[in-house]
């Protein structure tokens, strides 16, 4: 019975192995973060983006306080910003004399403006968003 | 000038290449005929080096050139999606437009001056602009550059057979949207403001060199200059070059251009009861969609909310529908029909946009949704009521 010829190694070491091993559990993550887009999108937003168009312009980032309320100053005077437990936000109150921004309600994808008092509050989602506009 | 991120990306990539390199003591650039390991062959008491074994190595030199390639691929993405998006208050609302590539910030800014441009020739609001003018004096030359908006406006009065009346602002004075202290104008009242200050072919008229507008009345195009505004927007961004940009008139939106994640535009149509999506619009193609409400513009007068939109016949505040969008191939379409058709009682609106072959979604004012023809090859995941 003829036997087997022995194959050399693999792997020269155990240092070796674990290299290999390392360097490929890197570039097969690399690979999935660069090709799947469900790693870019999320649900929710991390951040809303805060203009009060006064003069001059003012722009923020701000995160979901803790108190899920935020007390801002537009061109009229104070609004109060408000969040739900899903990232919703609405304006809860202002000193605009319609109210037409506080009667809008919650907002998910888009914007909530109060025009008169100059305030626009917008999510902001990292990656791809659900809806490229909202018409209303 | 060389930018800083770009150095530090080519400073990753050098490492990239030279720590694995090093590791492995790969030569770099000299002689490769030449064995690369033979100081380690010549003192074998040294600890032997690390891939010996060529399949080895090969597979070592993939995952690392599947590394970099997936960070290249990574940076060169964000890159591709990158744009520049800024919002400014003009014609009396928030105006956003959205660009590709990232360093579109100048045509933007050329784009936002086209609105600020007809803010000064339409503003119902502004004491200086030419439309204020015609409202004051009762003239305005044919050579001032609002008169091309005037011909629009009374070619759309025409093609919808009065349900677009810019002449309608004499009524909602009356009604005081303009001041927002609401009141309710008798049938006497609103009965001589419609024999005598109504209907855009009886006010107003034009000679070889003017406009003239009749005594008492008024024009507001405002259901046709952020339109307006927005077609001369994006001719500027269009001329600039921008390989794709949304335009956003306080929910007038128009978009063109190939995204660069290749996904169609999908724009929501919200629904004013939950502020959930009543439908969707979906398209690779440029588009105009336009929805004219009964929430966002309104007056509560003991109690009872009324839109700003009016019935010509009536003189008297709509409340047929809660929403209209319209699909149109220009912003112009889009804008003035959504306010024209929301005029239109049910009976007359559905057939009319028939006839025009015009993509429309109505939510009328019970709760019950309906789709023209030619709306239901275009509205996605519409709500059933």
């Amino acid at each position: 019975m003829r036997r087997r010829p022995k194959l050399p190694p693999v792997f020269a070491s155990r240092t070796e192995a674990v290299v290999i091993f390392v360097l490929a559990l890197i570039s097969l993550l690399g690979l999935i973060v660069v090709a799947n887009p469900l790693v870019h999108s999320s649900a929710s937003p991390e951040t809303w983006r805060l203009t009060i168009f006064s003069q001059p312009q003012k722009t923020s980032e701000i995160a979901m306080p803790a108190e899920k309320h935020l007390l801002v100053t537009g061109k009229l005077g104070p609004a109060e910003i408000e969040w739900d437990d899903r990232g919703n936000v609405r304006i809860a109150s202002s000193t605009c004399p319609c109210r037409t921004c506080v009667n809008m309600g919650w907002s998910g994808d888009a914007a909530i403006i109060c025009v008169p008092n100059g305030i626009m509050i917008e999510p902001q989602r990292s990656g791809a968003p659900a809806v490229d506009a909202v018409t209303r | 000038m060389r930018r800083p991120e770009i150095h530090k990306f080519n400073l990753i990539i050098t490492q990239f290449f030279l720590t694995p390199a090093l590791f492995l003591r790969i030569p770099l650039s000299h002689d490769l005929r030449k064995p690369a390991f033979t100081g380690m062959l010549e003192r074998p008491e040294t600890r032997p080096g690390l891939f010996m074994n060529t399949a080895n190595r090969i597979i070592v030199a993939l995952f690392i050139l599947l590394l970099i390639a997936a960070v290249v691929l990574h940076v060169r993405e964000s890159r591709r999606q990158a744009f520049y998006s800024e919002s400014r208050m003009l014609m009396d609302t928030v105006i956003s437009i959205k660009s590709w590539p990232a360093n579109s910030g100048e045509a933007v800014a050329k784009a936002f001056d086209e609105f600020a441009t007809v803010e000064k020739q339409a503003s119902f609001h502004i004491p200086e602009s030419d439309l204020s003018n015609l409202n004051n004096t009762g003239t305005l030359g044919l050579h001032v550059s609002a008169s091309e908006l005037l011909q629009i406006g009374v070619d759309f009065y025409h093609r919808t057979e009065g349900y677009f009346d810019p002449s309608f602002a004499l009524l909602q004075k009356a009604y005081g949207f303009y001041d927002e202290k609401g009141r309710l104008p008798s049938d006497e009242e609103v009965s001589q403001m419609l024999a005598t200050g109504c209907g855009l072919d009886r006010v107003l008229a034009r000679d070889d060199e003017r406009w003239l507008l009749a005594p008492g009345s008024l024009l507001d195009f405002g259901g046709l200059a952020g339109g307006y505004a927005i077609e001369r927007a994006k001719m500027v961004l269009r001329a600039a070059s921008c390989s794709a940009f949304l335009i956003d008139d306080a929910g007038d939106i128009w978009f063109e251009g190939q995204k660069p994640d290749g996904k169609p535009w999908r724009i929501a149509v919200r629904d004013p009861r939950d502020n959930t999506a009543l439908a969707y619009v979906e398209s690779h193609q440029p588009l105009a969609v336009s929805t004219s409400g009964d929430y966002e513009r309104f007056i509560i007068i003991d109690g009872r909310k009324y839109g700003h939109i009016m019935n010509p016949l009536t003189g008297r505040p709509v409340d047929y529908y809660s929403s209209v969008t319209v699909v149109a191939s220009d912003s112009l379409t889009a804008d003035a029909l959504s306010t024209a058709v929301f005029a239109m009682p049910p009976e007359k609106a559905f057939t009319w946009v028939d006839a025009q072959n015009l993509p429309v979604l109505f939510l009328t004012a019970t709760g019950s949704i309906h789709l023209s023809q030619a709306g239901r090859a275009v509205f996605t995941g519409v709500k059933e009521k």
